[in-house]
């Protein structure tokens, strides 16, 4: 693959991770859990779909870029620092884990490892700005939620992966 | 497509890590919550009277203080002044207390009401 068309690709995936980011915001998730900001994390298959398809540096140049869009487009400062530190937070394990994938670990495990370390960051980071250890009374309900949002998202990447397989897109 | 879920041992590991993680925090604060508070009466700056907060028992103390009557209330795990012979009635507007290290001042009764406990943990420990 040229680099032309990795450029085109790295900002293809950037726009989808931040449509997808936006949207589902529109999920009502906090009806079934009562934590504010809380979200399926949609985006983060476009960043394990980077992983395996381009380079860890393309993955995190994505990452970076959706989640500075994503706090210009819909947020703040604060939750800027919060994705970022929770979005690196899992980049990191998903790129490790996925060393092991097939032989030690799933789609499934990986995305909610993932889920859960994005979670313990953003909430790491919300103790430094808040200056306060109370917010993690949120970490609990976060954890345990992030294995079904594991499997939501493990389920989209690996029927992903069997189909983009055969497309040949990086090639 | 297979119906089956392809989970692999690590699968399980790393949601038993999860699990476990969130429990162990949980358990942790849960133990924090069940910390003992108490409602200290201070006149003159010596301790007046000391309750119990927490359950769910009502109290209304009145006493005299420097320029006149003092009501104070207890509800459960809140306690405020009621009201206070005195000028400004700054104590009043002060409203309910509650969380350790938090206090209700009439400065011309000579009348201080606070809230302590074992731990000066959580939000107000920084704040002040």
């Amino acid at each position: 693959m040229n680099k032309t068309k990795r450029i085109a690709l790295c900002g293809m995936l950037t726009a989808l991770a931040l449509a997808l980011s936006l949207a589902e915001r529109m999920i009502p998730l906090e009806l079934i859990v009562p934590i504010p900001g809380i979200k399926l994390g949609l985006a983060n298959v476009v960043t394990m779909f980077a992983l395996l398809f381009l380079t860890p540096k393309e993955a995190y140049a994505i990452l970076f870029c959706r989640v500075v869009l994503a706090a210009l487009f819909a947020g703040s400062v604060t939750q800027l620092l919060f994705s970022l530190v929770g979005g690196m937070l899992a980049l990191t394990t998903t790129w490790i884990l996925l060393h092991k994938q097939n032989k030690w670990f799933s789609f499934y495990g990986i995305s909610a490892a993932s889920a859960a370390m994005h979670n313990i960051g953003q909430v790491l980071a919300a103790m430094l700005v808040m200056q306060s250890v109370d917010v993690i009374a949120y970490l609990p309900l976060l954890l345990v939620s992030a294995i079904p949002m594991g499997f939501v998202t493990g389920a989209i990447l690996d029927v992903l992966q069997k189909h983009m397989r055969h497309l040949k897109l990086t090639e | 497509m297979k119906n089956k879920i392809p989970l692999k041992a690590g699968d399980f590991v790393i949601f038993a890590a999860i699990i476990a993680l969130a429990c162990g925090i949980w358990i942790r604060l849960a133990l924090m919550q069940t910390e003992q508070t108490y409602g200290e009466i201070l006149v003159n700056g010596e301790l007046y009277r000391q309750v119990k907060l927490g359950g769910t028992g009502q109290e209304t103390i009145t006493f005299e203080g420097r320029t006149g009557e003092v009501t104070i209330e207890i509800d459960g795990e809140r306690m405020r002044f009621v009201s206070s012979q005195c000028p400004d009635h700054t104590c009043e507007r002060t409203g309910w207390i509650s969380r350790v290290g938090q206090s209700a001042v009439c400065l011309p009764n000579r009348v201080m009401i606070k809230i302590t406990g074992n731990s000066t943990d959580g939000v107000d420990a920084v704040a002040q």
